[in-house]
């Protein structure tokens, strides 16, 4: 047996990070995952995600170097579960450790839309990240592994949440088969690095049967506050706050009158940024962990 | 068909003067040639270039028979590996490093890879029409590739965990095995739009031990336009192609994937 033989062997101890559940694969139908609960400060790891330590500890590493962990959005989560990496900082994106995009002051240069991501993303981030994808799919086929099915993005809290939204489109649209899941990193203070898992609509909106039951709960947000709406007309209300608070207060009512209800559109303005949405997504979360990004797409129950 | 580009022996020069001679001789006695240079049918590149379009013929007309049998490929693999490590995911890394290190210890599994990588891409060769446009010697790209990704894992904190001696280890191997060799890359009109063929010298005789379709700017390859992308993300070559995944039963659809009673 070559050195090389024998030191793999001793690098087994890898292996536990292999067993990493990356998603769904190449070929693999997709699962609907279980809804998230709102995470519980219990002091209790979650055994079946901290056999990966290896992947938070090399986002860690990156994010640490390129921007500073004191600028991530700070809040509990869930494990990272690996997959993709992105960093977005206020003067580049990086996909893993490679930087694709330069950014000004947290904004993207590029003014001409892809319409592939329905105009929603700028044409360079769509193809610096279908580059990507064609890269990992090369790296699955040469290493026998599969194409990542998570997307974990660790975004500077001062970062407009336009420049999130059109990096996650670009990221979505670009990848093959189909979208992959999406994670904000979040620091959490004495627990390492965190994810809040969300959704993104369609780029091209989304259309119901009334016979789906759908409510289509809606929180559209910015400097001036959060409005609530419904597509169901039966809901047939338009509920405001002003604050986190008074947010929590109106999701508890509404989850009162919608037990079944899990998910949640989030509409931010322009105004917002990253830790802005966090600091949302926290809010929303204990009554309605199903977390759905959109850039003003229509929902439409018909 | 020939995978291998010999360099002309001391001897075999010898033969060809003894059998040139007469031809000269009787060339002269027909008539003086005015001082024109007759151009030579072989191309005028460097051994490594013929022995790599020599290979990407073979493989459009024959795929795996092309891949000798006996020839030594894990000084390839090694370099490939370390490639990987420099320029490669990290999950990937972190998912397969250990899988990856096993089947480079074993010579039938290096060679089998090989071969893979041939066969995935036969069919897109055929008519892709490539041609070597240069090629690089191994030596400095082994030790840019070692160190490129010693520093990377460093720099991704995967520096500690024991990886500096697997890397030193691979150099080492890449080193022995291709020495003297070339990566050569080859623009192709169509998918895969380029090849790079590893080879290497063995007492003079030149043969391909290695292939691959990317290669990171930082080590001479490039990065591939939009068109090229498109394309190659379609390939039947990458397995992507013409395929569509199922949607969850009951999800509200692939961008969504819950229970559309939660909306």
């Amino acid at each position: 047996m070559s050195m090389i033989g024998l030191m793999h062997a001793g690098l087994l101890g890898l292996g536990v990070l292999g067993s990493a559940v990356l998603g769904t694969g190449t070929l693999a139908p997709p699962r609907a995952p279980a809804a998230p609960s709102a995470p519980v400060d219990d002091g209790t790891p979650n055994q079946a995600f901290e056999r990966l330590p290896g992947f938070s500890a090399v986002v860690l590493s990156h994010v640490t170097r390129v921007m500073g962990l004191e600028v991530l959005p700070s809040a509990n989560g869930f494990p990272l579960e690996p997959g993709m990496f992105v960093t977005i900082g206020l003067d580049r994106i990086y996909a893993a450790d490679r930087e694709v995009i330069t950014l000004a002051d947290g904004r993207i240069n590029d003014t001409v839309a892809a319409p592939e991501c329905g105009n929603l993303c700028p044409a360079s981030v769509f193809d610096a990240f279908q580059a990507e994808w064609l890269a990992l799919a090369i790296e699955a086929t040469q290493r026998a592994t599969e194409l990542p099915g998570n997307v974990v993005i660790a975004a500077h809290g001062r970062l407009p949440v336009t420049t999130l939204l059109a990096s996650v489109y670009a990221v979505a649209t670009a990848r093959p088969l189909r979208p992959p899941s999406f994670a904000l990193v979040l620091s959490s203070a004495g627990r390492g690095l965190r994810g809040q898992p969300f959704h993104v609509l369609p780029p091209g909106g989304l259309r119901l049967s009334q016979g789906a039951a759908a409510l289509g709960l809606q929180l559209r947000f910015g400097r001036g506050g959060f409005e609530l709406t419904a597509e169901d007309p039966q809901f047939n209300r338009e509920l405001r706050a002003r604050d986190a608070a008074g947010l929590r207060a109106v999701l508890r009512e509404v989850k009162k009158r919608y037990p079944g209800k899990q998910a949640i559109i989030l509409e931010p303005d322009e105004t917002v940024t990253v830790a802005d949405l966090v600091a949302t997504m926290v809010a929303v979360r204990a009554e309605f962990p199903r977390i759905v990004l959109s850039a003003g797409q229509d929902l439409v129950l018909q | 068909m020939l995978l291998s580009t010999e360099r002309m022996s001391p001897h075999r020069h010898r033969r060809r003067v003894s059998l040139a001679l007469p031809l000269a001789l009787a060339v002269l006695q027909g008539g003086c040639t005015g001082g024109r240079v007759i151009a030579s049918a072989l191309p005028d590149e460097e051994p490594s270039r013929r022995t790599a379009e020599s290979f990407v013929h073979c493989v459009e007309v024959g795929t795996s028979g092309c891949v000798g049998a006996g020839e030594n490929h894990s000084g390839w693999d090694a370099l490939h590996l370390l490639l990987w490590l420099a320029s490669g995911s990290p999950v990937g890394i972190l998912e397969v490093l250990p899988q990856q290190l096993a089947a480079h210890a074993d010579p039938l599994r290096v060679q089998g890879a090989f071969v893979g990588e041939v066969e995935r891409y036969a069919g897109a060769l055929r008519g892709a029409e490539c041609e070597s446009t240069m090629s690089q010697p191994a030596d400095p790209l082994i030790d840019k590739a070692a160190s490129s990704a010693v520093a990377r894992l460093e720099r991704l904190g995967m520096g500690r965990t024991g990886l500096g001696r697997v890397i030193d280890e691979l150099r080492a191997e890449a080193h022995a095995g291709l020495d003297g060799g070339h990566l050569v890359r080859l623009d192709c009109v169509r998918d895969p739009y380029r090849v790079y063929i590893a080879t290497a010298d063995y007492d003079g005789r030149i043969v391909v031990v290695g292939m691959t379709t990317v290669l990171a700017p930082e080590f001479g390859g490039d990065s591939p336009s939009r068109r090229d992308v498109d394309v190659r993300l379609s390939s039947v070559s990458l397995g992507l192609g013409g395929q569509s995944m199922p949607i969850v039963e009951g999800a509200v659809n692939e961008w969504l994937a819950f229970p559309v009673e939660e909306l």
